[in-house]
C-alpha cells in the first residue's frame, strides 16, 4: 500500500439505492414526456382549447385596469399575443352586452356580437391547409362580475402551440414527478434504514465479541433470512476459531503434561550422578525445565479459563496459601516472604487461577529480590493484592513489555521462563482486572493486582 | 518397610525403586493396577505409591477400592496433573498426600518418611530433623542425643512443626495443636510460645531454624550448611 493512493471509501447502501432510484425517475420522466407530447400532437382540438383558455386567462388579469382607465388601454404586454407568430384579436363584454375593451389586430377583427349570457366556454377552429383561425369565448369572474372574453387567433402550423405544451408539461408532468421523487427518496430512506436495522444490530453484536472468549456466539435472532444467514456464518466461523484455539491450547497443556514423566526420569537420573560442577549445572537446567513446564500449564489453564458468573474468591485466603507454599523455597534461597492482610475483600473470580497468578508473581519477586530481603505480599484493602520486592525495579519504558510472553528483562538470568508475568496478565484480563507495575517507596518493584469492585 | 509402587513407565519405576531402596525401603514394582491389586491381597504393604495415569484404569478408582477393603496404609499419589481438581479428587478418594512430577529423590523420600511417621504409620515413634529428635510416645525431645526439657504446649507446637518439617504450618493449625477447643487463646500466645521454643532450641544447640512466615504461620527447617547459601544456588 502506498501512502499516495487515497483510501477507497465504500459507498453506503443508502447512496446506491438513491442513485438508482433517481435514474429510474429520470427514465420515467422521459417516457412520460414522450407520451404527453404524442398525446397532444394526436389531439389538436385539445391544444386549441388550451391556447384559447391561456390567452383568455392572460387578458382577464388586466380587466380591473381596463375598467378604471378611459379609452382602450391595453398594456404593453397584451399588445402581443401569447403564441409568437400568430395574430390575435379580443373583445370583452360585460353583463348586458356592453363592450368593456377590444383589441384588434390590423387584419383580424371580431364582430361585436354579445355572447349569450349562459355561455361559459366555447372554442371553434377553422383550417385552410396548415393555416388556422381559432375563435373562442370564455366566461370569467373578476371582482364578482362576470365577463365574456372572445378571442380570435390566426396562425400557421404547430409552432404557436409550443408554449401551451410547455406549460402543460411543466405543471402536469415535471412538478408532480419532482414531488413523487422526493416522496420516493424519503420512503427509500426509511425503508433502507428499517431494512438494514437487523444488520446493524448483528454487526454491533459481532463487535461486542471479546476475542479472548472464543466460546461466545451471537445470540441475536434476526427477522431477516439474509441476516440470519450472516449470523449463522459468523457463528460457524467462531466455532472453527474456537476449535483451533482449543486445539492449540490443549496441545500446549498436553505437551507440558507429557513432559513431566521424562523430566522426572531426567531429574532422578541426574540425582544419581556423583557430585560435580557438571551435575550442579544439570540440576539447575532440570529445575528450569520443570518451572517452564509448570508455567506452560499455568498459561494453558489461564487461557482456557471460563469465569462462572457467581464465582467468588477470597483474596486473603488465596494469598495466605500461596505464601505458605512458596516460603520453603524462599527460605532455601535465603529470602523470606511477609504476608499482611489489610482487609481484603471477596472478589468475583476463579480462586485457582488467581492463586496461580499470584504464585507466579511472588516467584518473580523472589527471583529479583536480593538475598536477605523479604518479598512483601499484601492483600486489600478491598479487591487488590500487592507484591513488593527489593530488587532493582522495572524501568517505566519496559513495564508494558514484561507482561508479554517469554519476555525477561535480564536475558542472561537462568531462572524463569519468562511466562510468569504473562500468566498474571492473562489471568487479570479474564477477571477484567488490572496489573499495575510501580516503583515501591524505598526501591524495588511493586506489582499490584486490581480487581473490579462489586 | 515394604512399599508398593504402581508406575507404568519402566525407567521411572526403576529409578524410584533404586532411590528408595538406597534409603532403606523395600519396593515391589507393578506396571499395571490389576497386578498391583492381586499382590496387595497377599502382601501387607506399609506404603502405597500410585501413579494416577495408569494404562489399565484410573488411579483414583484404585485408591477408592483400596480404602473400601479397610486398608489404612498411607497412600502417596504421584501425578503429572497439577490441577486442583486432581488434587482434591486424589485426596478425597483416600490418598494421604500427592507429589507432582517431576520431583527429586530427596523430596520423594521425605514425603514417604513423613507418611510412615503419621499416627498409624510404621515409623510412628520418633520424628527427626537435623540433630533434633522427638519421641512421640515418650513425649521426649533430644538434641544430639541429649534430652532437653520442653513444656507441654511447646511440645505440641514442636510436634506439629516436625511432622510438617520444611512446610509452613498455619497459625490456625498450630493453635489447634496447642489448645483444646474450649480453652481460650490469647492473640499473642502462639507468638510467645514460638519465641520461647526458638530460644530453647537455640540454647540447646539444635541445628534447626524455626522460621516465621509473617502473617501465615511457622516453618521448621534444618539449618542451612554454609555451602547451601541461596546466592550460590542461583549463580549461573
Amino acid at each position: 500500500m502506498t501512502a499516495s493512493r487515497p483510501p477507497v471509501v465504500p459507498r453506503s447502501l443508502f447512496f446506491r439505492l438513491s442513485v438508482r432510484l433517481a435514474l429510474v425517475g429520470l427514465v420515467f420522466l422521459v417516457v412520460e414526456l414522450l407520451v404527453v407530447v404524442r398525446m397532444y400532437v394526436n389531439n389538436p382540438n385539445e391544444l386549441d382549447h388550451l391556447l384559447v383558455t391561456a390567452e383568455a386567462d392572460r387578458i382577464a388579469q388586466e380587466i380591473p385596469q381596463m375598467r378604471g382607465a378611459a379609452g382602450n388601454p391595453v398594456s404593453e404586454d397584451l399588445q402581443y399575443p401569447l403564441a409568437s407568430g400568430t395574430r390575435r384579436a379580443f373583445l370583452i363584454h360585460e353583463r348586458g352586452g356592453a363592450v368593456v375593451a377590444r383589441f384588434d389586430d390590423a387584419s383580424l377583427k371580431i364582430a361585436d356580437e354579445p355572447p349569450l349570457s349562459f355561455l361559459v366556454i366555447r372554442t371553434q377552429r377553422e383550417s385552410w391547409d396548415s393555416r388556422f383561425l381559432l375563435t373562442g369565448t370564455r366566461r370569467v369572474e373578476v371582482g364578482r362580475h362576470p365577463y365574456w372574453i372572445t378571442v380570435a387567433i390566426a396562425g400557421e402550423g404547430f409552432r404557436p402551440f409550443v408554449p401551451v405544451i410547455f406549460n402543460e408539461i411543466r405543471f402536469h408532468v415535471i412538478l408532480p414527478l419532482i414531488l413523487l421523487s422526493l416522496m420516493f427518496l424519503l420512503f427509500n430512506f426509511s425503508v433502507v434504514r428499517t431494512t438494514l436495522k437487523p444488520l446493524e444490530t448483528t454487526i454491533a453484536a459481532i463487535d461486542r465479541i471479546d476475542p479472548a472468549q472464543v466460546s461466545t456466539r451471537i445470540r441475536a435472532e434476526p427477522s431477516l433470512r439474509e441476516v440470519q444467514a450472516l449470523v449463522t456464518a459468523v457463528n460457524a466461523m467462531l466455532a472453527r476459531i474456537e476449535r483451533s484455539v482449543c486445539a492449540l491450547r490443549d496441545f500446549a497443556g498436553d505437551a507440558a503434561h507429557e513432559l513431566r514423566t521424562p523430566l522426572a526420569i531426567m531429574m532422578l537420573s541426574i540425582g544419581k550422578l556423583p557430585d560435580s560442577v557438571e551435575k550442579a549445572k544439570l540440576v539447575a537446567d532440570a529445575q528450569r525445565m520443570k518451572r517452564l513446564v509448570d508455567q506452560m500449564l499455568d498459561m494453558s489453564h489461564a487461557t482456557a479459563l471460563e469465569l462462572a458468573p457467581d464465582a467468588q474468591a477470597d483474596l486473603g485466603a488465596i494469598a495466605r496459601e500461596v505464601v505458605a507454599e512458596l516460603t520453603p523455597l524462599a527460605v532455601m534461597r535465603g529470602r523470606t516472604i511477609a504476608f499482611r492482610d489489610a482487609g481484603a475483600a471477596r472478589v468475583h473470580g476463579h480462586g485457582d487461577a488467581i492463586g496461580r497468578a499470584l504464585r507466579n508473581l511472588v516467584e518473580n519477586a523472589l527471583a529479583h529480590t536480593p538475598a536477605g530481603t523479604a518479598v512483601e505480599v499484601t492483600t486489600g484493602p478491598g479487591g487488590q493484592c500487592a507484591v513488593r520486592d527489593h530488587g532493582p525495579g522495572i524501568p517505566p519504558e519496559r513495564r508494558g513489555d514484561v507482561l508479554e510472553r517469554f519476555r525477561r528483562l535480564d536475558k542472561s538470568a537462568s531462572d524463569g521462563a519468562g511466562l510468569g508475568l504473562a500468566i498474571v496478565s492473562t489471568t487479570m484480563e479474564l477477571h477484567n482486572g488490572d496489573v499495575r507495575i510501580e516503583d515501591a517507596p524505598g526501591g524495588g518493584a511493586l506489582m499490584r493486582l486490581i480487581f473490579p469492585c462489586g | 518397610m515394604r512399599v508398593l509402587l504402581a508406575e507404568d513407565n519402566p525407567r521411572l519405576a526403576i529409578l524410584i525403586a533404586e532411590g528408595l531402596e538406597a534409603e532403606g525401603f523395600v519396593l515391589d514394582r507393578f506396571a499395571s493396577l490389576s497386578v498391583a491389586w492381586e499382590s496387595m491381597a497377599v502382601t501387607p504393604y506399609d506404603l502405597l505409591l500410585i501413579d494416577l495415569g495408569m494404562p489399565d484404569g484410573d488411579g483414583v478408582d484404585f485408591i477408592r477400592a483400596v480404602r473400601r477393603t479397610g486398608s489404612g496404609a498411607p497412600i502417596l499419589v504421584i501425578t503429572a496433573r497439577n490441577g486442583l481438581g486432581d488434587r482434591v479428587g486424589g485426596l478425597d478418594s483416600g490418598a494421604d498426600d500427592y507429589l507432582v512430577k517431576p520431583f527429586d529423590m530427596a523430596e520423594l523420600a521425605a514425603r514417604c518418611r513423613a507418611l510412615l511417621r503419621r499416627p498409624g504409620g510404621c515409623l510412628g515413634i520418633t520424628l527427626s530433623l537435623g540433630n533434633l529428635d522427638f519421641d512421640t510416645v515418650a513425649r521426649e525431645v533430644r538434641v544430639g542425643g541429649r534430652v532437653i526439657h520442653v513444656p507441654p504446649r511447646e511440645l505440641d507446637l514442636l510436634e506439629r512443626l516436625m511432622r510438617r518439617a520444611g512446610h509452613v504450618v498455619s497459625k490456625t493449625s498450630l493453635e489447634e495443636a496447642m489448645y483444646a477447643l474450649s480453652s481460650e487463646v490469647t492473640p499473642n500466645a502462639l507468638e510467645a510460645a514460638a519465641s520461647r521454643l526458638r530460644r530453647r532450641l537455640g540454647a540447646a544447640g539444635a541445628d534447626v531454624i524455626l522460621h516465621t512466615a509473617h502473617g501465615v504461620g511457622y516453618m521448621l527447617v534444618p539449618a542451612p550448611h554454609p555451602t547451601d547459601a541461596g546466592a550460590e544456588r542461583e549463580a549461573p
